[in-house]
């Protein structure tokens, strides 16, 4: 039995300075948030975020001078707002994508093709400031297409309900794209609320084969303070309070206080003494 | 029964646009396409797909609107759970609406969710484009939304071209770039009922209480002024009460009219409601 069930210091070590991350969930929910941070306090620098959506975790790693680069099609925190940290560094390079750009790019990578082709982009600003694309003429129609180009992720970080020790996943709500990016990237790391016997999966329950997954732990609260339903919901008032620090200046000492927890002390602290407010599953504590 | 406000107007109108058999695209965010949405479904429109992109379902029955537990919502009652992916590169064969809020749009209907200001130093970074530009390629109607309307808003040139609009108005032209359809069919805000075209933008309705001079004094373009314009039928009493009393008790939709300091209060005193509510449900 080759299980990959590993610990969160294990995991973190198989994210390299300089990596393409792919990150999974969508906007406000299924955000691999906890992962993230254990990359941020393992000080991870130059790294490149790539996901349909970016939101907390991305301007986490934003705030902490973690990244190069942003890729995705959305960058902010859904009702909520803008990203604090989105737009703010001249060092960090905006590589302007929409969902067409980074579904495709992710699904040309796991076909192993150079492009997959999208319609009609190419009357928009974004090819102003995207040099590197290309489009194709339709050898059949002869319309114009969008090529977009292969993304080849290094690491894909996902956090679901449920996963086996072979990384065999279930997601109980929103998908997003996470099978995409397992599937694409060269390694996958899972985090799961529970682990679970394989047999517990069968009747068709994995969104995700372990197949794709190089890496599962078990993360408990992996979510927080995003969604992960159906264990807790997303957690509004933590969340408009980090927004406030940005606006008062505050961020740095709320986000040291953040980091400086392990992952335990993290839930013992922001999470359990709120447990009934964001209903959380009994059966996670 | 207090007389509607202008979401309320506002959901009411949307919620016109969608008819049985129609797929409604949900944006990130949006509160008044997600009651117009449900109102719709509760209405005319009892067969109505309704795509919730932060909860992932196809859903033909959502109770209520909720902040942070759509999943609670919208999970149990749907009709499948999709990965985005499938949503835009293959449900592309049924009548595909989506409702849009751009953060400007010009006399024609190109919108912009990318950046205010020049592209290499804007004023505002915004969230992106998101889908906007894919859907507006594909979709058979594209409908925008704007709660607040603004010379800020609707300018004689976007900074940053995120979308098309009408123009090419060619559609051999249209064809050829890879555009399936004309463009923005309509576009509502709280002064009326507005239409795109490669000529500018028209009046196709005033709410009751606004006048062409304030809709062109709010609007930073020539609109174009048709010789008679209707007053947009508001809402029946019976609406009105679905809207405040069924579909979207807890006020979200009161979301998209503030800015974003009264935003967060609102949002915080939201979650309170929702606590309570289930509380009460329990």
């Amino acid at each position: 039995m080759s299980s990959k069930l590993i610990a969160i210091a294990e995991a973190v070590q198989l994210v390299k300075d300089g990596d393409v991350v792919a990150i999974g969930g969508q906007s406000l929910y299924r955000r691999p948030v906890s992962m993230v941070r254990e990359l941020i306090r393992a000080g991870r620098k130059r790294l490149t975020m790539v996901g349909l959506t970016a939101g907390f975790e991305t301007d986490l790693l934003l705030a902490n001078g973690c990244l190069d680069t942003i890729r995705a099609g959305y960058v902010g925190l859904d009702f909520l707002g803008l990203a604090p940290h989105f737009g703010k560094s001249n060092s960090v390079r905006i590589v302007e994508e929409t969902e067409a750009s980074i579904i495709q790019g992710i699904r040309a990578s796991m076909g192993y093709l150079g492009f997959l082709p999208f319609r009609g982009t190419r009357q928009t600003d974004l090819m102003k400031v995207r040099p590197d694309l290309k489009s194709v003429i339709c050898p059949y129609t002869g319309e114009e297409y969008i090529a977009w180009p292969a993304i080849k992720p290094d690491v894909a970080l996902i956090h679901v309900a449920k996963a086996d020790a072979y990384g065999n996943a279930h997601i109980a709500s929103n998908p997003s794209i996470d099978r995409l990016l397992a599937g694409a990237a060269a390694r996958t790391i899972v985090t799961a609320e529970t682990i679970v016997p394989t047999r517990e999966l069968e009747g068709n329950q994995a969104i995700i084969l372990g197949r794709s997954v190089t890496a599962v732990v078990h993360l408990p609260l992996g979510a927080h303070p995003t969604s992960s339903y159906p264990s807790y919901r997303m957690d509004v008032p933590f969340l408009l309070a980090y927004i406030q620090a940005c606006r008062e200046g505050t961020v740095g000492s709320w986000m040291s206080e953040l980091l400086s927890l392990t992952p335990d002390d993290y839930i013992a602290r922001h999470v359990l003494p709120f447990r009934e407010q964001l209903l959380v599953k009994e059966a996670l504590l | 029964m207090t007389p509607a406000n202008s979401a309320e107007q506002m959901i009411l109108c949307m919620s016109r646009t969608l008819k049985s058999g129609d797929t409604i695209g949900l944006g990130i965010g949006s509160a008044f396409p997600v009651a117009a949405a449900l109102l719709a479904a509760r209405t005319h429109a009892p067969e109505l797909y309704m795509y919730l992109p932060g909860t992932g379902t196809y859903s033909m029955r959502v109770e209520q609107a909720r902040l942070s537990l759509m999943e609670w919502m919208t999970v149990p009652t749907g009709m499948r759970l999709s990965e985005l992916a499938e949503v835009l590169t293959e449900g592309l064969h049924t009548h595909h609406k989506v409702f849009m809020r751009p953060a400007q749009v010009d006399p024609y209907g190109a919108s912009n969710n990318t950046v205010i200001g020049p592209y290499d130093q804007p004023k505002i970074r915004l969230p992106g484009a998101a889908g906007i530009p894919d859907v507006t390629a594909v979709y058979h109607e594209l409908l925008f939304y704007l709660p607040r309307h603004n010379s800020l808003t609707f300018v004689p040139t976007v900074d940053f071209v995120s979308a098309v609009g009408t123009l090419p108005a060619s559609m051999a032209e249209r064809r050829q770039a890879g555009i399936l359809g004309k463009g923005p069919t309509r576009l509502i805000s709280d002064l009326g009922i507005f239409s795109f075209s490669p000529k500018g933008l028209s009046v196709v309705s005033l709410h009751e209480g606004v006048s062409f001079e304030m809709a062109q004094e709010r609007t930073g373009f020539p609109l174009l002024r048709p010789a008679v314009i209707p007053t947009t039928p508001p809402p029946t009493e019976q609406e009105l009460s679905l809207i405040r009393e069924e579909i979207d008790p807890l006020a979200i939709r009161e979301l998209e009219m503030v800015g974003a300091k009264e935003r967060t209060d609102r949002i915080a005193r939201i979650w309170e409601s929702e606590w309570r509510l289930l509380g009460q449900q329990q």
